[in-house]
């Protein structure tokens, strides 16, 4: 971990270069938690960059909060010198952080992985990381993915071939609601709950009216899609290593939004018996 | 050995792995590497309950597989490890204890719930234990090979 990272670059910082220097390493970490990225591995690039940037890190990430103070020391050591080391703090919120994206991990991790082999100017960091934040997955691909994952799991489960097109058919409705609706939503609970009540209605009106469909299996599809499994076992494994805050916040989290989404599909399962 | 459905069974967690790692936008040449994870590790589900385990000593081994799996194609593909252990993991998460624990509530059947969420939450329990000891065991070695 230390040593790995350039130590001298050149880059002499003062306050303004420093604070947005800052800001671009906030701005790199506040993508990475945002798609997916673990505590400990934002916590770790993001110091290993500032080391290579010539600064001292002091990082801290939860998973809605990144708190960093760069310490960088003074570079002028002559007679005249105050030694004067500056030392900068900033904290960002992170928001909007539900959504796995590995590509733009990938890409992350690559840009970061530069940066400490060879530090970026901060004019072409930023150009790299605004390219990133443009790079967003076509919908169609989103769209293919769950359709893919909700008939799988209704086989999976025992549906036939039939519940299996049913469970997709409705999780293209899903896919519409998550795109159209998730910009409105107040929060995940009331979010999870109201697709929840729809998806599931429509399924128990489907399965009311043609019978050759069995309820059970397209809903199961669909719950797969949405229950928030793997979130929570994220959750156990910060917990385990280390991160306890953060496990407890996921795992608290996780564990409301499966109820929400159990009761949605209850009063969907009561509304249409 | 296995019976048709459970073929069926191996087959479908395959293409749910995919399914969901093309949702979380893995990079292509790792989408077969997340659709056998999926698999493998319902083959060790099924494996561990044929041989007489409970379900919560099948989806530790399912777990303890899907930790493998993903740590060594991490080094491999050069991804993080979460990017194989989150979609192989998936069909491990128990969406029919789920189902089944809502659907008994609904139908006043209190007793069935409660057992069905306890299947649930112990389910996801031993998931995360089982990535989490493989994971540990791996941060481990790290340590000390340092």
């Amino acid at each position: 971990m230390d040593g790995v990272c350039g130590e001298e670059t050149g880059l002499a910082f003062d306050y303004a270069s420093g604070e947005r220097f800052l800001e671009l390493l906030l701005d790199l970490g506040e993508m990475m938690l945002q798609s997916g990225a673990e505590i400990s591995r934002v916590e770790d690039t993001l110091s290993r960059i500032a080391h290579a940037y010539g600064a001292v890190p002091d990082v801290y990430a939860i998973v809605f909060s990144i708190v960093v103070t760069l310490r960088f020391p003074g570079r002028d050591r002559g007679k005249n010198s105050t030694g004067s080391s500056i030392s900068i703090t900033q904290t960002r919120r992170v928001d909007d952080r539900d959504s796995i994206d590995f590509t733009r991990l990938d890409q992350l991790n690559d840009l970061s992985r530069r940066c400490c082999r060879k530090p970026l100017p901060l004019d072409q960091f930023s150009v790299e990381l605004e390219r990133i934040r443009e790079d967003k997955g076509s919908v169609k691909y989103a769209l293919l993915g769950s359709m893919l994952g909700s008939f799988s799991f209704s086989v999976f489960f025992g549906g036939s071939a039939l519940d299996g097109l049913a469970a997709a058919l409705f999780s293209v409705l899903i896919v519409f609601i998550q795109n159209s609706l998730g910009r409105y939503s107040v929060n995940r609970i009331l979010y999870t709950m109201v697709v929840s009540v729809i998806a599931g209605t429509g399924i128990g009106i489907l399965c009311r009216t043609v019978p050759v469909f069995d309820r059970p299996m397209v809903m199961i599809g669909d719950i797969m899609l949405l229950n928030p499994g793997v979130t929570m076992i994220n959750a156990v494994r910060e917990m385990m290593v280390g991160n306890t805050i953060s496990g407890e916040i996921r795992f608290i989290e996780s564990t409301t939004w499966a109820l929400a989404l159990a009761a949605g599909f209850m009063l969907a399962i009561h509304l249409t018996a | 050995m296995f019976t048709e459905k459970e073929m069926v069974q191996l087959f479908m967690a395959a293409a749910g792995s995919m399914g969901f790692a093309v949702i979380f936008r893995i990079r292509k040449d790792c989408l077969l590497t997340a659709a056998f994870g999926g698999a493998g590790a319902w083959f060790f589900y099924l494996l561990v309950s044929k041989g007489g385990g409970s379900y919560m000593a099948a989806s530790l081994a399912g777990a303890v597989f899907c930790g493998m799996w993903s740590e060594f194609w991490a080094r491999r593909k050069r991804q993080p490890a979460t990017v194989f252990l989150i979609s192989s993991v998936i069909p491990l998460i128990p969406g029919n204890a789920l189902y089944q624990t809502m659907n008994s509530l609904v139908s006043g059947e209190p007793r069935d719930a409660w057992r069905w969420g306890i299947v649930t939450g112990l389910t996801m329990v031993f998931i995360a234990i089982g990535t989490s000891l493989v994971s540990a065991l791996f941060i481990l070695r790290e340590k000390v090979r340092r």
